[in-house]
């Protein structure tokens, strides 16, 4: 009696685990702000060193052409968590200020509803950024994260630099603070260094604890850490870690972060249930990286990311705005080392993870991403993957920037934070060309020679423009 | 939350002039004008980071500093080290000033007991006669109580308990009085070890309730004081513990770690050595040493790949700086080698590398099952000048070549050493499968440098080099469209030809045009055809025991204006031709299985001439010791570690300016000063071709000039570089006088071997021959001499610094039948 007590007493945690890995999987997103597509050693930093993110390159996938929706953080967030092309979010802008009566849409569906359907548990640490509750929007409960398929929130309202405004707070069944449903941790957070040093280490044990609650049941997990946007802390542990000063330090601690995540997976015996996802928002913000003296950020030449070697960076449509790193883990079912030269979007991650947890895509609306799980793994998910098309939308209300379809992209605007248009102009009637696989660096414009390309793109942002001005937002025209 | 680390040495040190033993485990004096300098300012020597928690409010007692005045404020003090008095004696000193009574609860003064575990807890009782309450691990709890209240209100009392487990007594003292029963309460009942299961709390055991008032002055010890201390303690109404135990500032030296890291010979010991009575603390594992790592007492042998890191501790137990090493054991058997030389592939054109529109899964495999740097340097531009620094150490100024060897004009002098003479004087098998720069007529060639097989082309491509194999030509001129699946057959079949003895094969295929399916197009085919050739030899070594493999460029990509496909540098500015980063930082792979864990990363500062040294020290072969090298051993020393740099190296920067190599830029750690300029790439965004000074670790792009706020680093960095421009005495000076390939005549014995006559040949040749520059001839007219290669030839070598001793042996055949007499001759072909 004694031996079999023991026997069911050892056998019994397996019993909960054993959910076959491709049954509804675990999805945990995590998406940077503000990073450069060169910050990381897969990505040939020379001195950021990133164990943690180069493991899940060598054990996953990697795509070396991943684009990020949009040069700007709400614009880019909304895209990640709706499949959708900012244009369509009705938010009239690409950044959502604190005071803003707009946020995102109660008839979006966003990933985390999808997979909450389908019985997710659901949490969200860190930076929301598509909405907040104020007296332009009556403090509207539907402007938070809860309203949006969370079931659990930590983090910041918007982006760390706003002053006033940002504002670290969770979600709090008994808080009433700013809103009934949350309580307020840091109000106009900017110079509270405490809290300010201490978000990436915050984001890490709040994931870990959810995950390890979470492990017996499907969950969905979306870490959006405030770094490394400008202002940059890293806790006292990372201070001085890395050859590339502050900045080097806070993506140092976020690697060590996604580190710590894996080593839980594991540890929980839950990581081939799991399908990870690594990415950022947009590009490093260079708009200062001339700055010695910026009233909020002091010297800030050496705490911007490069998106180098592509051109320019945050809020624009040159690559540089909009190339991110793109790392699929799901170790079992994605095969290691396993690289994926075509493109794909952070538009592709809800058609593919409703796809992966059986949850229909929403209806009477157009997404623009595509299910891509035969990317993952050809055999377990047969199939063609859609060609790829992205609409570049950019500076202010979302407008179309223009187009890329193949290796060919086409500028019909251009737009740099630095006020530098590298010596061209674009418009819709003289675009400029380039071929992004070829020439990463969009050095070469080839609009003379190829007319065909030219007009083939320009027929992409026509019918996208109508496409979006038929079915206007939820919130009227785009 | 502040936290202030300092470092303990529990040592037994004398303190013969006061007549005081063993310094306290901890002391903290609390003093200071703020609350970290409070805690930093705790005198003592402690291994336990004190820590503010809450808001402690503090006062100042004159002759002591600063007073933790705590009271009705929750603030208390926590020290987080693994406080652990096993069975062994201690002793807890205090000063107290109580400013109001104890009120209806007990208050507390110090207290390492987590209430139900083990540990002890000092405090007032309702009383306010003093308890110290001692748990141990066995469950066992006694109480040590003063015999009546010991409250004095508004004065300074001093408290000092002690526990004395060989007599089984523990006692209280205030203000040096022994205030137990005489001679102290029996705590026999004790069996246990006392070893606190929460950290050591100063003033906190009733949060909500402790009584108003300040402690100062704590000390612990891990023995009992004696009456003479108490006394000390007590002297004149009360002496702070520091000057009863002075704090020794005085720094220990700096550790010796002999050998100073690099390789190691089976079973070679590390010795560590520091000044007279110090103690020598040190890891194996990077991490910082501290007051409780490993004790050094005698020699050791570190493991493959370890760091030793270590410090010196002095007897006040001020800690020393941490200096480390690096240990690579070399395995029993030496390994093969290939050296794989990529043409003009910048440091963002591999996949592993961040390439974005090249995939190269072969050399991501090479990768991940190696290391990979980042902050490899070549020597400047120049496929010549780094090919030759690659293969003799040393940067291609010293070698009085120009910067192309475009047809039959001289080229590398005999006198250098190249790794191919170290490794066939290491009794590998050697080959240059390539591209070779150093001069296509003899003495210069590859097979005249100590390479056994030469193929590819004896100059660059762009030159209409034919191909060819050691002196014949197979096509002329080479076929660059079919030259690199050329070159990979012939690679690949040496390695199978070599498979018994272990071989050096140095693979260098020069930019090919190439067709492909590179997203990237142009370069990018080239890269995935190298990157396919680099999967045919990983693959054909795959299966040998011991292969070491290393794969570098020699510049970066090129950005010439107007250049499509072209690869790219990733952050670096600008590329090819240049001394930006962009030019001189390219990928750097090592594998060498076994000996280099998977997937490490380094962000080591090591370059070009590094890998001669490294090279030579694997094959074990000759090296010469009287010419200046620029390279050194880092390499291999840094294999083991993504966490290792070297901080302060130093690297100078050369171009190939009005016919001979200049130095343009010099590297030392992060800083970079660049002498002069040139900018190729339109695009590169630099605004300038003036000397600037940038941190190219923080700033890799290299866009922030840092000259005009660090000009003594700019002035230090000028002189340096013009002192190297002034210590340089010219190409070729440093190197020996070019010596004949017989120190002496020869001497030849006939004698009686077990087959026949046997032909003994004993001559001294400089230590820099190899055997290949050497046949025996036979004739039997002194007209018409042949070599015959039939004949097996035995050798002895005794070297004796830069000279050797060889007696060469061979069977004479043929005497007595058809021929009478036959004549025997050394022959030297030395270069």
């Amino acid at each position: 009696m004694k031996t079999l007590f023991c026997y069911l007493f050892l056998f019994l945690p397996v019993f909960s685990q054993v959910r076959p890995a491709l049954e509804k999987p675990n999805v945990i997103l995590i998406f940077l702000d503000d990073c450069g597509y060169g910050d990381f050693s897969h990505t040939g930093n020379p001195t950021i060193h990133t164990p943690a993110i180069s493991r899940l390159v060598r054990k996953g996938l990697n795509f070396p052409q991943f684009y990020t929706a949009s040069g700007a953080c709400t614009a880019s967030r909304y895209a990640l968590l709706t499949g959708r092309n900012p244009r369509r979010s009705g938010f009239g802008t690409w950044v959502l200020s604190p005071n803003a009566s707009r946020y995102l849409h109660p008839n979006e569906v966003t990933v985390a509803e999808g997979l909450k359907n389908r019985g997710y548990a659901t949490g969200f640490f860190g930076k929301w950024h598509l909405g907040n509750p104020n007296g332009n929007n009556g403090n509207t409960q539907n402007a938070f994260p809860l309203a949006h398929g969370f079931d659990v929130w930590e983090g910041t309202n918007v982006s760390n630099d706003y002053d006033p405004g940002a504002n670290l707070i969770k979600s709090d069944p008994a808080g009433n603070n700013p809103i009934s449903g949350y309580s307020m941790i840091a109000a106009n957070m900017l110079n509270n260094l405490p809290i300010h040093e201490d978000l990436t280490r915050r984001y890490r044990d709040l994931s870990v604890s959810f995950i390890r609650e979470k492990k017996d049941e499907p969950f969905f997990l979306y870490v959006a850490p405030n770094m490394p946007h400008l202002p940059v802390y890293a806790s006292d542990e990372f201070k001085g870690r890395s050859l590339r000063g502050t900045y080097g330090d806070v993506i140092e601690e976020i690697d060590a972060m996604v580190g710590t995540i894996v080593k839980i997976l594991e540890e929980e015996g839950i990581a081939e249930n799991t399908l990870l996802v690594f990415t950022s928002d947009n590009g490093p913000w260079i708009r200062f990286q001339n700055d010695t003296n910026h009233p909020k950020y002091g010297d800030a030449r050496f705490l911007i990311g490069s998106a180098l070697p592509f051109r320019d960076g945050k809020g624009s449509t040159w690559e540089g705005g909009v190339r991110v790193p793109g790392v699929w883990y799901w170790p079992g079912t994605i095969e290691k080392g396993r690289v994926v030269s075509s493109p794909a979007s952070t538009f592709d991650v809800l058609p593919t993870v409703f796809a992966l947890a059986g949850e229909p895509l929403p209806t009477g609306r157009t997404l623009d991403g595509r299910n891509i799980s035969p990317y993952l793994n050809s055999s377990t998910f047969p199939g063609q993957v859609p060609g790829f098309e992205f609409i570049y939308t950019g500076s202010g209300d979302n407008k179309v920037y223009g187009a890329r379809k193949g290796p060919w992209k086409l500028h019909i605007r251009l737009s740099s934070q630095t006020g530098n248009n590298y010596g061209f102009s674009a418009s819709t009637s003289n675009p400029l060309l380039f071929n992004v696989e070829t020439d990463p660096h969009e050095r070469f414009d080839l609009s003379d020679n190829q007319e065909a390309e030219v007009a083939e793109l320009q027929g992409l942002i026509n019918s996208f423009n109508q496409s979006v001005n038929t079915e206007r937002t939820f919130w009227g025209n785009p | 939350m502040f936290v202030f680390r300092r470092t303990v040495l529990a040592g037994l040190i004398s303190l013969g002039a006061i007549g005081l033993s063993a310094k306290p485990l901890a002391m903290w004096s609390l003093d200071g004008d703020s609350p970290a300098e409070r805690i930093e300012e705790s005198y003592g020597t402690t291994e336990f980071d004190l820590t503010i928690s809450g808001s402690a409010i503090w006062a100042n007692r004159d002759g002591f500093g600063s007073v933790l005045a705590n009271g009705e404020n929750t603030g208390y003090l926590s020290s987080s080290g693994s406080l652990d008095f096993g069975e062994q004696g201690f002793s807890i000193s205090l000063w107290s000033n109580r400013t109001s009574s104890t009120g209806s609860n007990a208050s507390g003064l110090v207290d390492a007991l987590n209430g139900t575990g083990t540990g002890f807890q000092l405090f007032y009782r309702e009383d306010e006669s003093l308890r110290f309450r001692l748990d141990d691990a066995a469950g066992n709890a006694v109480l040590v109580d003063t015999l009546g209240p010991q409250l004095s209100l508004d004065s300074w009392q001093n408290i000092i308990v002690t526990v004395n487990r060989e007599l089984d007594r523990a006692s209280i003292h205030v203000n040096g009085v022994e205030e137990t029963p005489a001679g102290g309460v029996d705590i026999s009942a004790l069996t246990g070890a006392i070893t606190p299961d929460q950290d050591f709390w100063i003033s906190s055991l009733n949060e909500s309730n402790s009584a108003r008032g300040g402690l100062d002055d704590i000390g612990l010890f891990d023995r009992v004081l004696t009456a003479q201390e108490i006394a000390s303690i007590n002297a004149g109404g009360g002496v702070p513990l520091s000057s009863l135990w002075p704090d020794d500032t005085t720094p220990p030296s700096e550790v010796i770690i002999d050998p100073p890291g690099g390789f190691l010979e089976a079973g070679q010991q590390v010795s560590l050595t520091s000044g007279v009575g110090e103690e020598i603390r040190f890891t194996l594992d990077g991490s910082e040493p501290g007051a409780g790592s490993n004790l050094y007492e005698a020699p050791f042998v570190p493991g493959n790949g370890d760091e030793v890191k270590a410090r010196a501790f002095s007897s006040g137990g001020v800690a020393g700086v941490v200096v480390s090493a690096q240990f690579l054991s070399l395995p029993d058997t030496p390994p093969n080698v290939l050296v794989i030389v990529a043409d003009d592939l910048g440091f963002n054109d591999l996949g592993c590398y961040g390439a974005a529109s090249v995939v190269t899964p072969n050399l991501d495999r090479l990768a991940a099952t190696g290391c990979r740097f980042t902050q490899f340097t070549t020597t400047g531009p120049g496929d010549l000048a780094n090919q030759y620094s690659l293969l003799t150490g040393r940067v291609a100024k010293r070698s009085g070549l120009p910067e192309v060897i475009a047809g039959n004009e001289p080229g590398l002098d005999p006198r250098e050493w190249s790794l191919g003479e170290v490794f066939r004087k290491g009794d590998y098998e050697t080959a240059f499968v390539g591209e070779w720069h150093l001069g296509a007529t003899f003495p210069s060639r590859a097979i005249d440098q100590g390479f056994q097989l030469f193929y590819g082309l004896p100059r660059a491509l762009e030159t209409g080099s034919p191909l060819v194999e050691n002196g014949s030509i197979i096509e002329s001129p080479a076929n660059e469209m079919t030259l690199l699946g050329q070159l990979e057959n012939r690679a690949l079949e040496f390695i199978n030809e070599a498979r018994s003895d272990p071989f050096f094969l140095v693979f260098q295929a020069p930019v090919l045009a190439t067709e492909g399916t590179s997203l990237l197009g142009g370069s990018g085919n080239r890269i995935e055809a190298l990157d396919q050739s680099v999967g045919a030899l990983l693959d054909a070594v795959d299966g040998l025991d011991n292969t070491l493999i290393i794969f570098i460029s020699d510049e970066g990509a090129d950005r010439s204006p107007g250049l499509l496909n072209t690869g790219s540098n990733g952050q670096f500015r600008d590329g090819a031709g240049t001394t930006w980063e962009g030019g001189v930082r390219t990928p750097f792979i090592v594998k060498w299985p076994e000996v280099i864990p998977d997937g490490l990363e380094s962000r080591a500062i090591i370059w070009m001439p590094d890998l001669f040294h490294s090279l030579s020290k694997i094959a074990k072969g000759y090296l010469p010791q009287d010419r200046t090298y620029d390279g050194d051993e880092s390499v291999f020393k840094l294999l083991a570690g993504e966490r290792n740099r070297v901080d302060e190296k130093q690297i100078v920067l050369h171009r190939f300016i009005d016919g001979s190599y200049q130095a343009t830029a010099i590297r030392r750690g992060g800083r970079k000063l660049h002498k002069s300029i040139n900018n190729i790439d339109p695009g590169n965004g630099s605004p300038t071709t003036a000397s600037s000074l940038f941190d190219v670790e923080i700033d890799p792009s290299e866009r922030i000039n840092l000259g005009p706020s660090q000009r003594s680093l700019v002035l230090e960095l000028r002189r340096e570089l013009a002192d190297y421009e002034s210590g340089f005495s010219g190409a070729g000076s440093d190197l020996p006088p070019a010596r004949a390939g017989f120190l002496a005549d020869p001497v030849y014995t006939l004698e009686d071997g077990e087959n026949g006559p046997l032909v003994t040949i004993s001559f001294s040749r400089p230590t820099d021959s190899l055997n290949d520059h050497y046949q025996i001839e036979w004739s039997d007219d002194l007209e018409e001499w042949a070599v015959d290669p039939q004949v097996d030839i035995s050798s002895e070598v005794i070297a004796n610094g830069d000279e050797e001793m060889v007696s060469l042996s061979a069977p004479l055949f043929g005497v007595g039948e058809a021929s009478p007499r036959r004549f025997v001759r050394l022959k030297s072909m030395r270069p």
